[in-house]
């Protein structure tokens, strides 16, 4: 945890807080300490998968200032754990404070009282010190299942939330720690995964226990008002140091536009537009400019819009301490009725399309406001998210009703220090909701996962590479519907400083070969046209996938990338390919030994390093290396040319067998060919 | 009443925007006259907002009103006397 410059001096701790410095740090440390506490006790004791190995879930303390309840810390992915003050203002001022007590828990799910959608539920506690409210914790997750048409929540094609799941405002799930029977019942009598949300149901509420017994405890023995004093000095110095990372931007108005490429309902891309204006110390994202809310169910209510100062909080701010005083000089200005800011009943179940974008379009606007150094690519915004459920009717499991979903990561952009990360949650999750674990899925669902790697040639090229997307190859072993959620199908994540843009996402459906245990011909995600159905993507005419001269759903079964309803019968496998993101800087400065590394580590492509990066490869000695006379000229003659940032995608992508025979040798082999 | 404002069209603009409606304030901070009011987000909710654009320094932030339209939608009960079952 750090400390601040000027208001964070010894003489202004003991004068503002009556605390002296150190105690300060340990008591705001402590605090923080138990919120890592009620996340560990809730992703510990959850039943299902999304909470358990996701991670999509937050806890956060949250303590009445002069300007309303505002978290003093939170454990968890920042789109939750730092809502977690506006989720409590709104269910505070609505509920009432003096109607609650010691041991109330209240619950809500509703997006327009601060949840990003109806399947993140949010439970919150008070915490009585001396018989009086001192704070409210709140713990929230994504449930598996909240009623509806679809499991998991993503019910594509909806376009209200009265065609979608349970809504509910503010009302008590325990009573001073007895459980209200109505309510519990209204939920697992109305969902498909009762067990599943009952543990989960639990397990948010024991963390509020933990939390509760924790605080009282500190309370206990440090004194009440030295813990609220702690927690004054936590915000106050989070709002200090965001505010001088702000001052030393130039003031200015920095506007930055994206595209979400559909709704599910129509193929017809919509534009995000957001402006960062910075004046001294102070910076507001206005998004004035955004296209109007959709038809189908991608936009998002406006909390998660303003949470998108996560980035820059990221960027101007990584070390400091991470509390609701962090954004305090943030404002944001969202219109109404727009993709930002979506009005009931419009459904916002697909929250996340729009969700994670805007944190894209706001890094593009912070790229502008700051110096090339100090640029991040964005990641991919590409979540791919795919959610499954059905009857299971493998042997014992009784044809029980089954709900899940699946997120097989979204690369980071890179920076002017290193490569994008591959394999991660999107930035918006603060890089803490996790792939899925697919032992945990295949036991919950009847299907069988092949593989999860790096795609080849997904990551944008530059001095450094974006992040690696995946690919994910799974296997119905019964009749499974499913839903995907995609975006960033049309183009791909942009890089910065010259570099070149992340691969755009894409799926297909393929069916096993008869009697195959393997079920087609893989080669780090490429596999050929002639053994794939495109499910979503761009192709060419020939069905190859091609980011730049492809047409959207050409060929494919869908020209959107959000579905509900496609039935993946028992024996056919769904291969799904998740963008890359951006690179940074000229992919012609990229040290030659990092594009060999990552041609051997087959991320990279012998041709892409000949292409994208001036690369060119050898085998001496039996072993591949880097050719440096030939590398040097090609690199002085593509810089000589005119060039434009390439898109990445794995070139020529093969037609038939024989041609992905001989793509998929061993490096050295193809190496040899080349330099030959 | 709030049980108006529980359900909204979808707008028939394609590209939305916030107003920023000019005031006659002067900026107390650095004496510009471009004091503007508008609706925000903020680390505690929605607001309304009466900002210098020179240099933000807020000259009010304040709770919206019922007039303010901001946020839209509001809770069917909200005006309804509160109870020990919220």
């Amino acid at each position: 945890m750090s400390t601040i410059d000027a208001p964070g001096s010894i003489s202004h701790s003991r004068e503002r807080y009556g605390l002296d410095m150190g105690s300060a740090e340990v008591l705001a440390f402590a605090l923080h300490q138990v919120s890592v506490q009620m996340q560990q006790a809730l992703v510990r004791s959850a039943f299902s998968a999304v909470v358990r190995d996701i991670q999509d879930c937050a806890s956060g303390i949250n303590l009445k200032t002069e300007h309303g309840w505002e978290t003093i810390a939170g454990s968890g992915p920042s789109l939750h754990a730092v809502g977690s003050g506006h989720v409590c203002n709104f269910v505070m001022e609505e509920y009432g404070e003096e109607n609650i007590r010691p041991g109330d828990v209240i619950f809500h799910n509703d997006p327009w009282r601060g949840v990003v959608h109806q399947s993140d539920v949010s439970v919150l506690r008070p915490v009585f010190v001396d018989d009086e409210l001192t704070f409210i914790l709140e713990t929230n997750s994504h449930l598996v299942d909240t009623g509806g048409p679809i499991a998991g929540g993503y019910p594509t094609g909806a376009k209200s939330t009265y065609e979608e799941s349970l809504r509910i405002p503010p009302m008590l799930l325990y009573a001073e720690d007895v459980a209200n029977r109505g309510l519990f019942n209204f939920i697992l009598e109305s969902t498909r995964v009762a067990p599943l949300n009952l543990g989960d149901l639990r397990a948010l509420y024991g963390a509020l226990v933990v939390g509760d017994r924790l605080l009282q405890d500190l309370c206990r023995r440090e004194m009440r008002t030295r813990v609220v004093k702690a927690g004054l000095y936590a915000l106050d110095t989070a709002e200090a140091n965001m505010r001088a990372a702000i001052a030393k931007l130039p003031d200015g108005d920095y506007p930055a536009e994206d595209v979400i490429d559909d709704d599910g309902i129509t193929a017809d891309s919509m534009r995000l537009r957001a402006e960062l204006k910075v004046r001294g110390d102070m910076m507001e994202i206005d998004f004035s400019g955004t296209e109007r809310q959709a038809v189908g169910n991608c936009t998002t209510a406006w909390c998660e819009s303003t949470r998108a100062f996560i980035v820059a909080k990221m960027m101007l701010d990584p070390e400091g301490i991470y509390n609701g005083g962090a954004l305090r000089p943030y404002h944001a200005v969202l219109p109404p009725g727009s993709l930002v800011a979506g009005l009931p009943p419009t459904s916002v179940s697909d929250h996340g399309t729009v969700g994670l974008r805007v944190t894209n379009v706001v890094q593009q606007a912070m790229n502008a406001a700051v110096s090339d150094d100090d640029k991040v690519a964005p990641d991919s915004g590409n979540t791919i998210f795919f959610g499954m459920q059905g009857l299971d009717t493998r042997p014992g499991k009784n044809s029980a009703p089954f709900g899940s979903f699946v997120l097989p990561g979204t690369p980071w952009g890179a920076s002017s220090t290193t490569d994008g990360l591959g394999f991660t949650g999107p930035l918006v999750g603060g890089g803490v909701a996790r792939s899925s674990v697919w032992e945990h899925i295949e036991s919950d669902v009847p299907v069988v996962f092949w593989d999860h790697e790096y795609m080849i040639d997904s990551a944008g090229a530059g001095k450094h590479r974006g992040g690696v997307g995946s690919y994910c190859v799974v296997e119905a072993l019964a009749r499974v519907e499913i839903t995907c959620v995609a975006d960033r199908v049309q183009v791909g994540a942009p890089g910065v400083n010259g570099a070149g843009r992340g691969m755009p996402g894409l799926a297909f459906i393929l069916d096993k070969p008869e009697g195959s245990k393997a079920p087609f011909p893989n080669w780090n995600g490429v596999v050929p046209v002639s053994e794939l159905t495109p499910l979503f993507g761009r192709f060419d005419d020939d069905g190859r996938p091609d980011p730049i001269a492809g047409k959207v759903g050409n060929g494919a079964l869908y020209d959107v990338s959000k579905f509900s309803g496609y039935f993946l019968e028992a024996g056919q496998v769904l291969l799904v390919i998740g963008g890359g993101s951006g690179g940074w800087g000229d992919p012609l400065d990229r040290d030659p030994q990092l594009v060999l590394n990552d041609v051997l580590d087959e991320v990279v492509s012998p041709e892409a390093a000949r292409d994208d990066y001036g690369v060119q490869l050898a085998v001496d000695g039996g072993r591949v290396v880097v050719d440096e006379e030939s590398t040097k000229d090609r690199r002085a003659c593509l810089a000589n040319g005119s060039r434009e940032p390439q898109t990445a995608c794995f070139r020529p992508w093969p037609l038939g067998r024989e041609e992905w025979k001989q793509l998929s040798r061993p490096v050295i082999e193809r190496v040899a060919e080349l330099a030959g | 009443m709030p049980i108006d404002r529980l359900v909204f069209p979808r707008p028939t603009e394609q590209f939305l925007s916030v107003t920023r409606e000019e005031t006659t304030e002067t900026c107390p901070r650095c004496g510009s006259d471009d004091v503007r009011r508008y609706p925000l987000a903020d680390h505690i909710g929605p607001r309304i907002a009466t900002k210098c654009q020179s240099c933000f320094h807020a000259l009010s932030i304040e709770r919206p009103k019922p007039e303010d339209n901001w946020p839209p939608f509001r809770p069917a009960a909200e005006d309804w006397p509160s109870s020990r079952a919220g």
